[in-house]
């Protein structure tokens, strides 16, 4: 066991792909109809984790790994933001036109990208206040 | 997500997220047979989770040159934890019978999935890219 986590680069790969793994099993089975099947990988995956993590020697996670989920993660907000800047008002103007009805999935999709950027603004606020 | 850490310590964000995503399995779940009940339950563990994440307020950072967290990390870091409970609690009560995946639930389930596949998609571009640098 010792030997596999001695390279943090090992670890952190064995992390990543049993994150994934449980992420694709949860969604996947529950598509196919066998929730409890995905939950029990989901669940499996994420002890899988835990155990990889608490057996390392080393730091898992360097400074470098932390300057690319941030800029991932900005990447990602500024791509959602201006997608949505695009799409929600066009869909809007669809609707009133009459060409688009609001459907649940549609709504909850525009509903979740809304609270992900109040997130995000409380964020702001929260970081900019501290500082 | 890593970062989050920096400014909270992993217990804090991970108490806050786990907090905040027993509030939503417990909206999702409980949405057709106790709306009230459920809309309860969501605002007490929110409210819980900022109290949680407010309260403690973050580790001053050691040293210079430490990587600072972003707005948009901690934003993605929160999700991603009240994720991790919330869609296995989800699928867990589907499958014993007390939730049904709906239009709205779907969507909501579908837009997750994509925003953490197109950070996904960033991470591994700014990993190949701070390899080359």
């Amino acid at each position: 066991m010792s030997g596999l986590l001695d390279r943090p680069s090992r670890a952190r790969r064995l992390v990543g792909g049993l994150t994934v793994l449980g992420g694709v099993a949860l969604a996947g089975f529950t598509v196919l109809e066998r929730p409890l099947v995905g939950v029990g990988v989901y669940v499996a995956t994420m002890l899988g984790v835990v155990v990889v993590r608490s057996q390392a020697t080393a730091p898992m996670f360097d400074e470098r790994d932390e300057t690319v989920s941030r800029e991932a993660a900005q990447w990602t907000l500024t791509l959602f933001g201006l997608g949505s800047a695009g799409v929600f008002p066009a869909l809007t103007v669809a609707w009133g036109v009459g060409l688009f009805e609001w459907e649940p999935w549609s709504t909850a999709i525009a509903l979740f990208v809304a609270v992900l950027f109040l997130t995000y603004g409380a964020f702001l606020v929260v970081f900019n206040w501290r500082r | 997500m890593a970062t989050t850490k920096d400014t909270h310590g992993p217990n804090v964000s991970a108490g806050a997220g786990v907090l905040f995503g027993a509030g939503a399995a417990a909206l999702g779940v409980l949405s057709a047979s106790r709306p009230l009940v459920g809309v309860a339950l969501y605002l007490v563990a929110a409210a819980a989770s900022l109290v949680l994440w407010y309260g403690a307020g973050p580790e001053p950072p050691v040293g210079g040159g430490v990587a600072e967290a972003s707005p948009a990390d901690a934003t993605l870091g929160s999700l991603g934890v009240a994720s991790a409970v919330v869609f296995p609690a989800l699928v867990a009560a589907d499958g014993l019978g007390y939730f049904t995946w709906t239009g709205l639930t779907t969507g909501i389930a579908l837009t997750v999935a994509g925003v953490y596949l197109v950070f996904g998609g960033f991470s591994l571009l700014e990993l190949v890219r701070s390899r080359e640098r």
